[in-house]
């Protein structure tokens, strides 16, 4: 059976378990195994808890292969939100993406002006 | 975030903020000309909006030069601002999102995983075909993905991006949002799966159209 032809609730053939009598494999659900899965990644698991997670994930290839995209998710968040920060700070030096905020910075300035001008 | 030490203020700001402080007019301008790119770039990214955006750096400057003395000399200025800017724009976030919902945006439900009663997943979820080293590497691949972050629902989209791109702890982000660290904690993981769910179908990531 090929990872397309995924049972409804008949459980996992490639774990070797028989989910219709058996739901759990090595304690946890693949729905906890959902919910835990950050405190996972963050390492804030109890070694007993994290020992369950990894046996699960390790006989569950579709619990592996929804960790392996989580964490790619969030490497993708972070590098690119980086990317984009790179491309505004090129902004403001006018070496592409369009003209830098000079009007922003302008408007900035002649607030503080009239901020001054109060005191 | 962290508290760096006074090495890690650049001699830039040192001199910026010596210069505020002794009431040099020309210090306020460095700061801004210094700063702006930065801090327009969080702006942008919390509320999608330039007009928004730059009304929100505007404040946040003004912010900044109205209470300079609560800046501690040891933190750096741009840990400082940047502080000062996310607490701006979540206040114009929050009456904004008070004020009308979006219609486009579905609820967060739709896009977490689905399971059986038993516990089971209800999708037999497949390996990615493309890592993340390679899709980062691909200029229309990053937009892909920026889009789609704005496609995660609030509140969970504001929670993703303080904590997964401006790097905020737990702690702060509940601080700065008025909420439990546990509902941080919720709310992040709900928009990373969502995410995951969103960039799987954007990207054809498993092969299926």
């Amino acid at each position: 059976m090929s990872e397309h032809d995924h049972p409804k609730g008949d459980g996992h053939p490639s774990c070797g378990h028989d989910y219709g009598l058996k739901m759990k494999v090595h304690g946890l659900t693949c729905q906890e195994i959902s919910q835990f899965m950050m405190d996972y990644l963050d390492s804030s698991l109890d070694d007993g808890a994290k020992d369950e997670f990894e046996r699960h994930v390790g006989v569950c290839p579709p619990c592996l292969h929804y960790l392996d995209g989580y964490k790619d998710t969030v490497e993708l968040v972070r590098r690119c939100g980086k990317v984009e920060l790179d491309a505004e700070a090129k902004k403001v030096h006018g070496e592409k993406h369009g003209p830098p905020p000079e009007g922003l910075i302008m408007a900035i300035l002649a607030a503080k002006q009239a901020i001054d001008g109060q005191a | 975030m962290d508290t760096p030490s006074p090495s890690s203020q650049t001699p830039d700001d040192a001199s910026i903020v010596a210069g505020l402080r002794s009431g040099d007019p020309r210090a306020f301008e460095a700061m801004v000309r210094a700063h702006v790119g930065p801090l327009r770039a969080v702006a942008l990214r919390l509320l999608r909006n330039e007009e928004d955006a730059d009304d929100a750096v505007q404040e946040a400057f003004l912010n900044a030069y109205r209470s300079l003395d609560r800046f501690r000399g040891d933190a750096r200025l741009g840990t400082w601002l940047h502080r000062i800017v996310v607490n701006v724009a979540l206040g114009r976030l929050r009456k904004r999102e008070s004020a009308k919902r979006d219609g486009e945006q579905v609820q967060i439900d739709a896009h977490l995983p689905q399971f059986h009663e038993n516990g089971m997943s209800q999708r037999f979820h497949q390996r990615w075909t493309v890592g993340a080293d390679e899709l980062v590497s691909r200029a229309e691949t990053r937009e892909v993905v920026r889009n789609t972050i704005d496609k995660v629902p609030e509140p969970y989209r504001t929670v993703l991006v303080l904590r997964d791109i401006e790097e905020l702890d737990t702690a702060e982000t509940a601080e700065l949002l008025g909420i439990k660290p546990g509902t941080v904690k919720v709310r992040l993981h709900r928009a990373r799966q969502a995410l995951r769910n969103l960039l799987e179908r954007e990207l054809e990531l498993t092969g299926e159209a």
